[in-house]
């Protein structure tokens, strides 16, 4: 043995450490890099109020005076050719800010797909990018109505402040308050999923439902729309740590800060017979866990592709990884081809890997979640973790047609880095 | 060396140089993007770096809450000291080199306050290796038992060639140490570490005759 190296026994440790240490989760490189474009997003206004303040008014007119050139975007895009764009009532300087052409007027953007965004008065926003497959549009201060027409391998991010809004086809207006620190959420239609400080991973808000992101008090609530009492009493209630957050992927740390506030419990509770995809919404997971636990034989046996859901996900908000697991598997076999049986496959590989399964039970459900349903929500985290799993599995040569084709599809997505890594080892 | 062999490794040679070459190439980029405050820079930048960052802190401090804090923390100065890279191609070793850095003043702080890794009853906090198996789990204590009472530059040095795998150049560098340092170093924490591993008390310091038995 050189004198420099460890004896057997003591290299035995350095080994397990080496094995064991190091690996990033999921959930932390999504916290981080929320974190990390909250950090940058604050920096950047930090340095454009001091612009502003050295140069004042005039330099930011002759900043708009530089009105966006047809080819400006076309440097934007990836792959294909970007869709078509037309500012009404503004204009886009060459930053990608959406300047209006006065102060009362709310710009539009029109792009070629149909997908409108309209910001209200005195929004501040930028178009970051334009591609073939949406675009990414970051408000700064303000809100903004976005109305996004479906289409196939459709990809729109809209940021709000240091929280990104992944969209497919929905409706939904989104503001973030700059002074406040404060995101809001309203959707109509479809679907969108959340992520950025003190979420803890994406929170999957559905139409009729209503997302209020408190930064300064780490407050996440989610609610109904038609829940007029609760929305007026969120300010006033008092903060109640549940120690779950609202997220749809990635299991909180033992460390989350995340308070999710308990406002619309006394008022749910009130009412006799609420469903349990409402009692999910008020963050009711032990009402839910409660009435299922009474018989759950009989629940996994009877109940709808609905309730099997808000079972599934109450289950596993609170960790209770087997039951989530039954109404999971009872959503798969009895709502056999569904969407909601297909969103089942994806989460059966999440438990399995966090339940220290093992890689390859989740990879199976992965493979089968991409089979099922390979334009749905969970397409990105499920095409990222089979990579992972590939790797862990059969070695980085393996996984790279994986890496490939997740970089393929989603090259600005939470696995591209780790995708990039595998591919130029 | 057979002619076909031979042509497989300069291809091999040449493949490699290509690699290095791309990646230099998109470092150089990114380093730029930084300096210049681009909007998605930070974000790269993290894609990118964030698992080896996390990786060196995690090994480096052990099992604890702390390691993702810390390692957003080394990326949030890294952006404010950006402008203070000579090499925009060198970013790699520049972000290797300032999380070093960074962990050696969070192992600094953690000693002077008394805070190591340890709780209260010297054990590394449970809740932190739940997930591993109880034989993992008691050579991962056992082991950062033993880190937490060498010096933290000897803590530095074993762990980033031992469980990191960097060879020594690579540590002389991003440590900016001497390589004769760095070897004498390694050397100590080495046999210090091998000394209570196999005097099996994690208590016991090193004593100059086991020293002097393993030399």
């Amino acid at each position: 043995m050189s004198e420099d190296n460890l004896s057997p026994e003591a290299a035995e440790l350095a080994r397990v450490a080496r094995k064991t240490l190091g690996h990033m989760s999921d959930a932390q490189h999504e916290r981080g890099l929320a974190s990390v474009r909250g950090h940058a997003h604050r920096r950047r206004e930090e340095r454009r109020r001091r612009l502003l303040a050295f140069g004042g008014a005039g330099a930011a007119c002759a900043i708009a005076a530089f009105l966006l050139a047809p080819g400006v975007l076309q440097k934007m895009h990836e792959g294909s050719p970007p869709l078509a764009l037309e500012v009404e009532s503004g204009v886009i300087d060459a930053a990608g800010t959406i300047v209006p052409r006065n102060d009362q007027q709310q710009p539009e953007l029109r792009f070629g797909d149909g997908t409108v965004i309209k910001l209200a008065s005195d929004t501040r926003g930028r178009v970051a990018s334009v591609d073939g497959h949406g675009a990414h549009v970051a408000i700064q201060n303000g809100s903004a109505h976005v109305s996004v027409v479906h289409k196939p391998k459709a990809r729109w991010r809209i940021d709000a402040g240091p929280y990104t809004i992944t969209v497919h086809g929905t409706v939904f207006t989104a503001a973030w308050d700059e002074s406040q620190q404060r995101l809001e959420v309203k959707m109509e239609r479809g679907l969108v999923s959340v992520t950025g400080p003190v979420t803890n991973g994406p929170i999957a808000v559905r139409a009729g439902q209503a997302l209020t992101v408190k930064l300064k008090r780490s407050q996440v609530l989610l609610r109904d729309l038609d829940r007029d009492d609760v929305v007026a009493d969120a300010d006033a209630e008092t903060e109640t740590d549940v120690g779950a957050p609202l997220s749809t992927l990635a299991p909180p740390p033992a460390t989350a800060k995340t308070r999710v506030a308990s406002l619309a419990t006394k008022s749910a509770r009130s009412r006799p017979g609420k469903t349990w995809s409402a009692a999910l919404s008020a963050g009711e997971f032990d009402t839910i866990l409660e009435e299922a636990e009474r018989d759950i034989g009989h629940v996994l046996a009877s109940r709808g592709t609905e309730d099997l859901a808000a079972l599934a996900d109450a289950a596993r908000y609170r960790r209770h990884d087997d039951v989530a697991r039954r109404a999971l598997l009872a959503q798969r076999r009895r709502f056999p081809g569904s969407p909601r049986a297909a969103d089942a496959a994806f989460f059966l590989g999440r438990l399995d890997e966090n339940g220290g399964r093992g890689p390859g039970s989740a990879l199976a459900w992965y493979e089968r979640y991409l089979d099922e349903a390979p334009s749905g929500s969970y397409v990105a985290e499920a095409l990222g973790r089979k990579m992972m799993a590939v790797e862990e599995i059969h070695g980085a040569a393996a996984a790279r047609n994986v890496a490939d084709q997740y970089l393929r599809s989603f090259p600005r997505g939470s696995y591209a880095g780790a995708a990039r890594a595998l591919r130029d080892r | 060396m057979a002619p076909d062999l031979r042509l497989q490794r300069m291809r091999l040679v040449a493949a490699t140089s290509q690699e290095a070459e791309a990646e230099t190439n998109r470092d150089l980029e990114l380093a730029r993007a930084l300096i210049n405050g681009e909007a998605h820079a930070a974000e790269l930048a993290w894609e990118r770096y964030a698992p080896l960052v996390h990786r060196i802190v995690s090994r480096a401090i052990g099992p604890d809450a702390e390691v993702e804090d810390v390692t957003q923390e080394i990326f949030y100065r890294l952006f404010s000291r950006i402008g203070t890279l000579r090499k925009p191609e060198a970013l790699r070793s520049f972000v290797i080199s300032f999380a070093i850095r960074i962990v050696k003043w969070e192992l600094r702080r953690r000693r002077a306050r008394r805070w190591l890794t340890l709780s209260e009853t010297g054990d590394v906090p449970d809740e932190q290796l739940m997930v591993m198996d109880a034989e993992s789990r008691y050579a991962l204590r056992r082991l950062y038992t033993l880190l937490d009472r060498l010096s933290t530059r000897e803590r530095l040095v074993l762990v980033l060639r031992h469980v990191e795998g960097m060879t020594l150049e690579e540590i002389a560098e991003a440590m900016e140490l001497s390589l004769a340092t760095v070897k004498r170093g390694l050397r100590r924490a080495s046999l210090r570490v091998s000394q209570m591993v196999d005097a099996g008390d994690p208590k016991r310091r090193g004593s100059g005759t086991a020293l002097k038995r393993r030399s």
